[in-house]
């Protein structure tokens, strides 16, 4: 089956509009009388045409000015351009700890901090008939590296939620 | 700059009469909620983002540059406060009242009209967001197609080819509508 070509259909929708002059109307009235499929095709985009030609602006509440004005105060702290800088200090406080925790870290000041954590009283547990909870030994290497480890997470956290998403929402607003 | 008739009202407005954005507000509602109900297709949502459109259009006021109509500027807040509120997760429910696009053509009848109004919308739902704003705001016959441009971020020519395209994909999907619709009477 034959098909519109693309500059057909295109020139179908400027006819439609109202954007061809007046040979080049003529040259496409002509067409259309010999071409059925694009006699059809100019039915189908004209009745869209005069449906949306008929489409009006849709209307907000009657007390919309009232409800602005009412609120124009309760701005939301989140779009203000304070909370970009405490959200930067919030992200080099967490960095510094990080480097912090990583220069402790190598220096070996952690290797040999080893705790024991004893929950279990033995006597206690003797006397219900339970045998006790053995003592658990902490490196305090490993604790260290995983609240590094969580830093690094919040780190990425704060850098998007409180610096990148403002910034880019604040840009989007004022581009003009 | 731009010879804008709001310029000096806003001149105003940033000298400390905040009672005078009630005027900007008058003006510009309508399409500032049209634009919101287009994208969002849901009438408290719309209603709620075109007034947090406003509030954040006063709060910025400052920073308006005056190179384009505030109505530009304004229109471009609405449009990404409203693509901006559909990224956030919500339940999805259609409003019974929501309808997105309202018409008056004399001399139709009323059911033949409220089936292509229905079969329209339902169509129209089916473009993308930047479509849906930009057909719109061309039939609303109020707007360039470089005032379209600058509130949806696209390029001009962009923005007519996106035009052009949308009203071929809603007479195909009308279409398809129709037929299926024609089988199941």
């Amino acid at each position: 089956m034959e098909k519109l070509t693309q500059l057909q259909q295109d020139q179908l929708l400027e006819y439609l509009d109202g954007n061809l002059n007046e040979i080049e109307k003529k040259k496409f009235e002509e067409a259309i009388l010999k071409n059925s499929l694009l006699r059809s095709r100019l039915e189908e985009v004209q009745s869209i045409h005069t449906l949306l030609q008929f489409s009006k602006q849709d209307h907000p509440a009657k007390n919309f000015t009232d409800l602005v004005m009412a609120n124009l105060t309760n701005y939301p702290a989140a779009y203000s351009s304070t909370s970009v800088r405490n959200g930067i200090f919030l992200l080099l406080g967490v960095l510094l700890a990080v480097g912090i925790g990583t220069v402790l870290l190598t220096e070996g000041i952690f290797d040999n901090t080893i705790a024991t954590l004893d929950v279990g009283n033995a006597s206690f547990f003797e006397r219900i008939g339970q045998r006790a909870i053995p003592a658990i030994a902490i490196n305090g290497k490993i604790v260290v590296n995983i609240i590094i480890l969580l830093n690094l997470g919040l780190a990425w956290l704060v850098l998007d939620r409180a610096i990148l998403r403002p910034l880019f929402r604040k840009r989007s607003e004022q581009m003009f | 700059m731009t010879n804008d008739p709001d310029f000096e009202l806003i001149g105003r407005i940033l000298a400390g009469n905040q009672a005078l954005y009630a005027e900007l507000v008058d003006k510009y509602k309508r399409y500032a909620y049209t634009i919101t109900m287009r994208i969002l297709q849901n009438r408290p949502e719309a209603e709620e983002a075109a007034q947090d459109t406003f509030i954040k259009a006063y709060h910025h006021l400052g920073s308006f540059n005056r190179t384009a109509k505030f109505s530009t500027w304004l229109y471009r807040i609405a449009f990404n406060t409203a693509i901006s509120y559909k990224r956030k997760p919500r339940q999805q429910f259609q409003s019974i009242e929501s309808t997105v696009i309202e018409y008056s053509h004399e001399g139709e009848g009323r059911l033949e009209k409220i089936d292509k109004k229905k079969y329209l919308n339902l169509a129209m739902s089916k473009l993308n967001d930047a479509d849906r704003t930009a057909l719109s705001l061309f039939y609303l016959q109020e707007f360039s197609l470089e005032e379209i441009s600058a509130i949806t971020g696209l390029p001009s020519n962009t923005v007519k080819v996106r035009i052009h395209r949308a009203r071929l994909r809603l007479a195909d999907e009308l279409k398809v509508m129709l037929k299926s619709e024609a089988l199941i009477l």
